[in-house]
């Protein structure tokens, strides 16, 4: 049906995740509409992306150099690890700009279902830099989910006598949402981590 | 599937395992995130997909608030979840199944870490019983003759004990078992352990793992969970007695 380059496109396009054989279709039309300049400047970025990027040898964040900006910048508090799961955790986290200290991402979660387990994620890494390092506080900020709950005990169990003070983010209702619709487990979330004003 | 999707498997109780999308479920804002978790019990409602249910609704049931407080609950409880999922099938009722897995989850989450072992166990133990494959404990395998207060043989391809003097004769891999594990399996079969019986973990370790191996071998598929649970009972200080039987 197709002429065999844009076939080989579309076929290319529809192993991204989310996208589907229409939406690959579309994009594929779009990009054959536009200049040639454009479509060579998205290949090159894909080529340029995959051929640079790798992982920080410090806090194992996506980066075009090693160590990476996070790492490098003097300015943030290094006596403080946030530790997340993905990358796109740590960028969330940035986002909100109330945190300045390190970051430390483990690629993943503990999930025994599924076969991943502590060794295949930078949970030794992080053990090694808690117990090299003057880190004063390490913060979990990962999913409320099965496997982040247990991700979360087996670091606290694993770090917990390295460093004086583990703390995970709160739990509760979004901002601007409602208690009427927030589901039971959040609000117990939320109640369990009520504070004082 | 968009990337704030969920696909989910449910054991449900009228339709065995079923497959859906919960859409936007990893939304922070989404209203039925926190129902639709690993290990809670939910009044669902379901549309009826091409390939794929959908899930519209959620109304949390039950939840086993215990199970993460601690690692070795969460990994016993996981054990278990898998162990029904290789048991679990699409398109029947699930009842038995159902209310066996919840009956267990209850106890795993009510459990001390000492006594985790032996509620893991038994909950493995009763489902090999409904599935039709659970070990024979009370008599030997190749003489029927009955086994009681004595040391035996356990042979997983043969199906549970074989009496020491039927072991020699057999062509078959046989794991010496003492008196007190003999026993231990034979407390198995009743439909709750007794209250002494749950602090002997070291015992129950070794039971699960004879008990892993004969269920991996019936269902010819691998229990990952077995692996973090392994990590949490290394320590000898997890840990108690033997006991006397």
């Amino acid at each position: 049906m197709y002429t065999r380059p844009l076939a080989r496109l579309i076929d290319q396009l529809q192993l991204l995740p989310g996208i589907g054989p229409k939406t690959a279709q579309r994009l594929a039309f779009h990009i054959l509409k536009r200049p040639k300049s454009e479509a060579q400047q998205l290949a090159q970025a894909l080529v340029e992306a995959t051929e640079q990027i790798g992982t920080c040898s410090v806090c194992f964040n996506l980066s075009a150099e090693d160590p990476c900006d996070l790492c490098r910048q003097t300015n943030r508090q290094s006596e403080i690890i946030c530790v997340v799961a993905e990358p796109r955790d740590l960028v969330a986290i940035e986002r909100t700009r109330e945190y300045k200290g390190r970051y430390h991402v483990l690629g993943g979660l503990i999930s025994p279902m599924e076969g991943i387990m502590a060794e295949n994620l930078r949970i030794k890494e992080l053990i090694a830099r808690v117990g090299n390092e003057d880190i004063q506080e390490v913060i979990l900020a990962i999913n409320p989910s099965i496997e982040g709950e247990t991700t979360t005990q087996y670091l606290k169990k694993q770090i917990k006598l390295l460093v004086p003070r583990v703390t995970r983010i709160a739990f509760g209702l979004p901002v601007g949402g409602d208690l009427e619709y927030a589901d039971e487990m959040t609000l117990a979330r939320a109640l369990e981590g009520r504070r004082e004003i | 599937m968009g990337e704030a999707d969920w696909l989910m498997t449910i054991l449900t109780r009228e339709y065995g395992l079923v497959r859906a999308i919960a859409k936007g479920a990893r939304k922070a804002t989404a209203r039925i995130g926190g129902r639709i978790e690993l290990l809670v019990v939910n009044d669902l409602q379901l549309y009826k997909g091409r390939n794929l249910d959908q899930i519209f609704q959620a109304d949390c049931l039950r939840s086993f608030r215990g199970l993460s407080a601690e690692l070795s609950r969460l990994a016993a409880a996981q054990y278990l979840a898998e162990a029904v999922l290789l048991e679990a099938t699409e398109g029947q009722p699930q009842e038995i199944l159902f209310d066996l897995l919840l009956l267990h989850l209850e106890r795993l989450a009510e459990a001390t870490v000492e006594q985790l072992p032996a509620r893991l166990v038994h909950g493995i133990y009763q489902l090999l019983t409904i599935s039709g494959v659970a070990p024979e404990v009370y008599s030997c395998t190749v003489s029927h003759r009955p086994i009681s207060a004595e040391a035996a043989s356990f042979s997983i391809e043969g199906g549970g004990l074989v009496a020491l003097e039927c072991s020699a004769v057999q062509d078959m891999s046989l794991r010496r078992l003492d008196l007190q594990q003999v026993g231990a399996l034979q407390l198995l079969a009743a439909e709750d352990l007794p209250t002494v019986s749950l602090e002997w973990s070291v015992l129950w370790m070794g039971i699960e793992r004879l008990l892993r191996r004969y269920l991996e071998f019936h269902f010819d598929r691998t229990i990952h969970s077995a692996d973090l649970l392994d990590l949490c009972f290394e320590t000898p200080s997890a840990a108690m007695g033997v006991p006397h039987l």
